[in-house]
């Protein structure tokens, strides 16, 4: 059955409804879509962040039971009169530093060399098997990448052996690993291996969006390869490596798994980094309570050099980008 | 504004719940431990009496051999035994998985871990068994010392070696007119200072220690070198530190670093596993090399060894090479992932069978072990077994099978066993801590005198810490 609706009654149902939607808005619909994730993320990052917390004040004794002694700050007093910390935090900085760097510049050459490819390369094809070929590095897991890492830079059977051999006639075992003063530099060159591809696929999607007519204007200002790359290409690519730069700190920090792989910490404890010293002290020694303590100046300290960066540089980024 | 510093004082004032609750003392433990004093033994007729699974677990080492007999158990005797085997770190991964009241009832385990895993509750010793003065009757006596802790017998024999046997390449040694009196030293100093004159025929590293950076590493070399040299750790009853500095401790120590600096050791055997320097060894590039003893009879196989038929072991002339190396299998007592009894039971009766007499009588397993990889046997009848003497023999350097037979049968016999670091509850976590220490030793050039002191001040700490 039809129902006549006056005018005057639509204009008033139709304000009433969107009365009703204005009480919330934009942003409060957001908190509201993102509740199941915090939620979420409460229960996997909060509780074990706070468990933690909790253990890093006791004493844990675990060959009778679970039994934990109250010791307020002292594991965290220890760890600063320890020159084991102290070395270790020297060699997670450099591993970050070298890592980065590596991995930035690296990224950055692949971006340019892949946008130039995809100009050459006419294929569609062609092209997606070159991209997936250069992605791999960084789908291999950080245990396989260290494991194959360990192959391929070990003495008696490593590529620097095979290739002393073949091109110099030198059958000597070439080991990397095993001088202690440049053994971070070989695990960062593994490290931005894994990591480049990431970067430079992230870079590639900002190149892909510079208007050619930059570089025709550039060209009739007469600027040539580094010209434009320093005035046309850079500008937009500044703010994806901020944010890398920040996400390849943390993970140079956090990175444990191909460490341990391929060198365990050594020679001694040359290789031995934050990350590595909090495994040996919570799952080696069992002392879950130094481990924990350990693992918070960690956090510390990702914290103050993030935080650092975006100061010096993220905030003059994030302001222009806007 | 005002909202971010109230979330800010609410996390912090959670944090400080957090760090000062229950800061009363020592808290309720999780997992009550109860003393395993109960006798245990195997049943009648070896076949379980239950449904329960029984989990078997070991390190990675010729892991055929363990699931092949786990599935006879099973197919001869309807037994329910399931097997894997660990990677990695093993003493560190077991006891996460005991913390973890991970299902394991039984396991392989050399004695350091043993006494922990005692200490804790976390096995039930063979001592236990009901049958057990059969069991050591049958074992040779400085067997069953290795495996004992606190006067009980631990484990089950698994196999006993030497570690860290010098092992020579006689066909190295020929193409460089060496005879096997030329390469056999009386003693580890009389090795490291003999280097430099093999280094002279032309051999760039004429010896591959077993200093590698991965368990069980170069803190057993260091181990097994002072106790040949007639030193000691730490005191094999009260486990207060016997180190010196000029003892074998500051001799061994003097002669690392001596080899170190001197380029007279490859310096990536830091960086080595267990299977990286067995195979470096093989490889031939090597006159000597620490190995186990059992490994003669790899590098003695065309198969796996470019010197087969020529790997000789160093003879014995007064003083000991290498530490006997006795591994068991260990019953685990089930308390922390509460085993039922019949559990237990069946756990009990699979162990006996395993790492005893079968249900024929005979000693299976053992002596499958002595026959497929030459892992010598605690017990005597596997051991004195013409048939098991003649097939070690036929694993010696060709030509010379009864005299290596005889040498490698002296070298076994006169090997130490560190009782004062390896049969103590801290025995791990002093491996684990020597082991890096070491390392540290040779590439930051630490003073011998300074690492004296420091391996003294570490087992001080390690007896502090666990009150001894």
């Amino acid at each position: 059955m039809l129902t006549y609706v006056s005018g005057d009654k639509k204009t008033a149902a139709r304000r009433a409804i969107s009365a009703r939607f204005r009480e919330i808005s934009n942003l409060q619909f957001a908190v509201l879509l993102s509740v199941p994730v915090m939620v979420f993320l409460l229960a996997v990052i909060l509780y074990p962040l706070c468990y933690s917390l909790w253990i890093s004040f006791r004493r844990v004794d675990l060959t009778a039971g679970f039994h934990t002694m109250y010791v307020g700050l002292r594991n965290y007093a220890t760890i600063l009169r320890t020159d084991e910390f102290w070395k270790s935090m020297l060699v997670s900085l450099r591993f970050m530093a070298d890592s980065t760097v590596l991995t930035m510049l690296l990224g950055l050459v692949f971006a340019i060399s892949l946008a130039r490819l995809t100009t050459l390369i006419r294929t569609r094809w062609t092209r997606a098997l070159v991209r997936s070929l250069i992605i791999l590095p960084w789908a291999i897991s950080s245990y396989g990448g260290g494991i194959i890492l360990k192959y391929l830079w070990r003495g008696y059977s490593g590529f620097p052996s095979a290739i002393a051999a073949h091109l110099f006639g030198i059958h000597q075992s070439l080991d990397l690993y095993s001088n202690a003063k440049t053994v971070i530099e070989i695990l960062a060159i593994g490290q931005a291996w894994r990591y480049a591809p990431l970067v430079a696929f992230f870079l590639l999607a900002n190149i892909e969006v510079i208007p050619s007519r930059l570089y025709d204007m550039a060209s009739i200002d007469h600027l040539r390869g580094l010209g434009k790359f320093y005035y046309v290409t850079l500008p937009y690519l500044r703010y994806t490596l901020f944010v890398f730069t920040s996400i390849m700190i943390v993970f140079s920090l956090k990175e444990y798994e191909s460490i341990y792989l391929q060198t365990g910490g050594g020679p001694g404890i040359a290789s031995a980094v934050l990350t590595y010293q909090i495994y040996k002290f919570s799952f080696i020694n069992f002392n879950l309570g130094y481990g924990s303590a350990m693992s918070f100046y960690l956090l510390i300290l990702m914290l103050a050099i993030t935080l650092a960066l975006f100061f010096a540089w993220g905030r003059k980024e994030g302001k222009q980008n806007v | 504004m005002k909202k971010t510093i109230v979330c800010v004082l609410l996390m912090a004032a959670m944090t400080a719940v957090v760090a000062f609750a229950g800061g009363q003392g020592e808290q309720k433990g999780m997992a009550t431990i109860t003393p395993q004093t109960a006798k245990v033994g195997p049943a009648s007729d070896f076949k379980p009496i239950s449904d329960s699974q029984i989990e078997l677990r070991s390190w990675q080492f010729m892991t055929e051999i363990p699931k092949g007999n786990a599935d006879l158990y099973n197919s001869q005797l309807g037994g329910h035994v399931h097997y894997a085997a660990i990677t990695g770190d093993y003493p560190s991964i077991m006891q996460s998985m005991m913390i973890a009241g991970s299902h394991v009832d039984v396991m392989y385990a050399q004695p350091t871990t043993a006494a922990r895993f005692y200490d804790a509750g976390w096995i039930i010793p063979a001592e236990n068994f009901s049958n057990v003065a059969k069991i050591k009757a049958d074992m040779y006596p400085n067997i069953v010392d290795a495996f004992s802790y606190k006067g009980k017998l631990m484990g089950l024999n698994y196999f006993d070696t030497g570690f860290g046997v010098p092992l020579v390449n006689m066909k190295l040694a020929a193409q460089n007119g060496l005879s096997l009196a030329d390469v056999s030293p009386k003693s580890w100093h009389d090795l490291w200072t003999s280097i430099p004159n093999w280094q002279a025929k032309g051999i760039k590293y004429p010896y591959l220690p077993w200093w590698i950076g991965d368990w069980p590493g170069i803190s057993w070399a260091f181990t097994y070198e002072v106790m040949d040299r007639g030193g000691n750790l730490a005191d094999p009853n009260t486990h207060k530190p016997v180190v010196t500095l000029g003892g074998p401790v500051g001799q061994t120590l003097q002669d690392w670093k001596d080899a170190w600096n001197n380029d007279r050791v490859p310096k990536e055997v830091l960086q080595y596993t267990e299977a990286d320097v067995v195979q470096a060894f093989g490889s031939g590039k090597y006159l000597l090399g620490s190995q186990h003893l059992y490994d003669i009879k790899r590098f003695n196989d065309p198969q796996e060894s470019a010197f087969a038929g020529n790997a000789y072991v160093i003879p014995f002339q007064g003083q000991p090479w290498g530490m006997l190396d006795a591994c068991e299998y260990l019953l685990v007592s089930g308390t922390t992932f509460k085993r039922s009894t019949q559990g237990s039971q069946d756990a009990a009766t699979f162990i006996n069978w395993y790492g005893y007499r079968d249900h024929n009588g005979k000693l299976f397993v053992s002596d499958q072990w002595i026959k497929k990889a030459m892992l010598f046997s605690a017990y005597k009848e596997v051991m004195e077994d013409p048939t098991n003497v003649k097939l070690v023999k036929s694993f010696m350097a060709k030509g010379s099978e009864d005299s290596q037979y005889d040498q490698v049968m002296k070298v076994y016999q006169n090997l130490p066993f560190p009782k004062g670091t390896f049969t103590v509850i801290w025995a791990d976590d002093w491996n684990s801590w020597l082991r890096e220490y070491l390392q540290r030793f040779l590439t930051e050039n630490v003073p011998v005198d300074k690492a004296v002191q420091d391996m003294t001040d570490k087992i001080n700490q390690l007896n502090t810490t666990y009150g001894l």
